[in-house]
């Protein structure tokens, strides 16, 4: 690419920007666990996609709902809406271990359940820092003793912004049975601390371990395959810049795989609660300073007890080797508390309200069903089967503007939040949209269904008889 | 292991392949996050949510395009979401945080003369040296109109670099030496 002066003046001046590199990796699985277990939808075989309800929601101001847990507007923003009544406030604490877990409110529906909780230390100390965070197993949810009820589940969890010592928690679990008075359990499994170090340079002779024995992995080799192969190199010398505090985990040797150069570490396995863990994430040419990433993949169980943790890096070779340092990070999870929490608890289910459509949406898509929940709205229906070889053909299609009318004259405008496609045969595709409702304030909202008047699709209002 | 190609797997759901895009995408969109939003930690935020978006939408990706394209598109959007979300104007500078961001004062000010969009593009163009062919399928929008917006940005960064107590000495200096 030809770079004009003023190009390479603008080149020069954004190439002062640092970025520190980020464990990114530690960082959406822990944003993934906060979230909770996703069960699978139980659906039609044709459905082949799991609805992906994506709630993700950031820390904002404190609450400034009247009495509301914080915890609402920590997930929801400072102008959350939740009607009076519409929330059952449960309240209940539980302390195992010193960790605290208050199951604060449920919205329970004819078909969902939702349940806001929070994590606290009793001892008032930081639940992250800048290394480390806590992490809550997985929750779920027994209608009446038994999870067959529970079709599916969606989480978020947030950090109070403005409290590090709190963490607020959201899952809403989908049910085939009205809950209403009936006994609900929730079990939310036990926590454990994530610790986890920046990348760290280690001044390994890679170039020698690779030379005592090169090694050539095939692309479908295993993880036992490729720990046997590298066995045979000598990395005695190597010592990893955790080697005191982390001595199980070590070099396991260099190799190449099809154009490409793979620096694997050997390690006890981990269930992700409780062990330790590294992975290179980078090789730095120390003539030039040039930092290249690799691609993770961990081989579970490559022998009894070891998993394999290698990093592919296309475009190196061999002939590189004596000029690449290692950057390694490391992970720890300590369990915090001996076993996880069980809350049961009754309250009143709120109707939602299906109906059956017939809209003409757009460009082919044609929306048959509308269900409305305190929670949200969902549209239903099919669409037009997408071109498979466009990436973006479902992204590009129109979400149908969706607004709500109360009963006291107010507009409630909505945001599409989740989405899930089937891909049957045919020529038509199967999909679910999902709507949270939204202020003008950025917060989400929910409502009492019987407060709906009507809902406007595209500009065609459904009338709701009270 | 599975020997597929990284978007086929992707595409599946699997969480290896998940672990494969971080480890070769996230540092480098990182670095585009950081660029848009001018603040480090928003860029850690994005970057995250970019990558649990994708896989939590992965049945939407078609293999054989481009997965990196399409990472690029969604962190793009999660960055301008977040600056919505965060009432920040397209045309404000980003303000400055208590925390350190790594970008400098006189560089700062100059960004926030551009919207999201033009950091964007400026950022794909001058480091990354994408072509306006792949920024198109990256935003979606022809590439004649993005070379027109990177035009405009482009004179606009140069004006306000220009115009910064850097640039202003960097001028004086010139012209007492030249």
């Amino acid at each position: 690419m030809h770079l004009t002066p003023d190009d390479m003046r603008i080149r020069q001046a954004l190439e002062q920007v640092e970025t520190p590199m980020y464990d990114i990796a530690a960082a959406v699985r822990e944003q993934r666990a906060r979230r909770g277990r996703r069960m699978p939808l139980r659906r039609t075989p044709r459905m082949l996609a799991a609805l992906a309800a994506a709630l993700l929601l950031t820390a904002t101001a404190a609450a400034a709902a009247v009495q509301l847990s914080g915890g609402w507007a920590a997930l929801f923003g400072r102008g959350v809406v939740v009607p009076a009544g519409l929330a059952t406030p449960v309240y209940q604490t539980q302390t195992v271990d010193g960790c605290a877990v208050t199951l604060e409110d449920a919205i329970v529906t004819d078909g969902s359940v939702a349940v806001l909780y929070a994590l606290r230390a009793v001892s008032g100390a930081d639940l992250y820092t800048d290394n480390s965070t806590t992490l809550l197993g997985n929750a779920s949810l027994l209608l009446d003793g038994s999870e067959e009820p529970c079709v599916g589940s969606t989480g978020t969890g947030t950090f109070d912004s403005s409290d590090p010592g709190v963490q607020y928690f959201f899952d809403t679990f989908t049910l085939t049975e009205d809950p209403s008075d009936r006994t609900l359990t929730l079990e939310i499994g036990a926590a454990s601390l994530l610790e986890y170090t920046a990348p760290q340079a280690a001044p390994a002779d890679l170039a020698a371990v690779y030379a005592s024995h090169p090694v050539a992995h095939a692309a479908d080799d295993d993880g036992s395959t490729r720990l046997a192969a590298l066995r045979q190199q000598d990395c005695a010398d190597t010592v990893l810049p955790r080697a005191y505090q982390s001595p199980a985990i070590r070099l396991a040797g260099v190799s190449t795989e099809q154009g490409a150069l793979c620096v694997a570490l050997a390690m006890p396995a981990c269930d992700g609660f409780d062990g330790e863990a590294a992975q290179v994430d980078a090789l730095r040419d120390i003539r030039t300073g040039q930092v290249y990433y690799g691609a993770v993949h961990t081989y579970s169980g490559a022998a009894q007890g070891i998993d394999l943790c290698q990093t592919r890096f296309d475009g190196l070779d061999a002939d590189d080797l004596p000029y690449l340092e290692m950057q390694v990070s490391y992970r720890r999870s300590t369990p915090l508390t001996g076993k996880g929490w069980s809350f049961t608890f009754r309250a009143p289910s709120v109707p939602t309200l299906t109906r059956a459509l017939a809209l003409d949406g757009g460009e082919g898509m044609q929306i048959q069903q509308m269900t409305v929940s305190p929670l949200g709205v969902t549209l239903a229906g099919t669409q037009p089967m997408p071109d498979s070889t466009d990436s973006r053909a479902f992204d590009n299609a129109r979400d149908p503007d969706v607004t709500l009318l109360l009963r006291d004259g107010a507009a409630v405008q909505t945001e599409a939040r989740g989405w899930s496609h089937s891909y049957g045969d045919g020529d038509t595709a199967e999909f679910s949209i999902e709507y949270a409702f939204v202020t003008g304030a950025d917060s989400r909202r929910f409502l009492q269904t019987g407060s709906i008047a009507a809902v406007r699709i595209d500009g065609e209002t459904i009338t709701i008889e009270q | 292991m599975d020997a597929r190609p990284l978007d086929e797997r992707f595409a599946a759901g699997s969480e290896a392949a998940l672990a494969d895009a971080i480890a070769l995408y996230g540092q480098p969109l990182l670095r585009y996050c950081h660029h848009i939003l001018c603040d480090y930690h928003e860029a850690q935020d994005a970057v995250q949510t970019t990558f649990i978006k994708a896989y939590d939408n992965h049945h939407r990706f078609r293999p054989g395009t481009s997965l990196s394209a399409w990472l690029y598109r969604l962190a793009y959007t999660t960055c301008v979401d977040q600056l919505r979300r965060r009432k920040r104007q397209l045309l404000s500078p980003p303000p400055v945080s208590a925390d350190p961001d790594y970008i400098g004062d006189d560089l700062r000010r100059a960004l926030g003369t551009l919207s999201p969009e033009q950091r964007a593009l400026v950022y794909s163009r001058v480091i990354e040296q994408r072509s306006f062919d792949a920024l198109a399928v990256i935003y979606g929008k022809p590439a004649a109109t993005l070379r027109k917006r990177y035009e405009r940005a482009r004179k606009k960064l140069a004006q306000a670099l220009e115009d910064t107590p850097t640039g202003r000495r960097n001028r004086d200096y010139a012209s007492h030496t030249g």
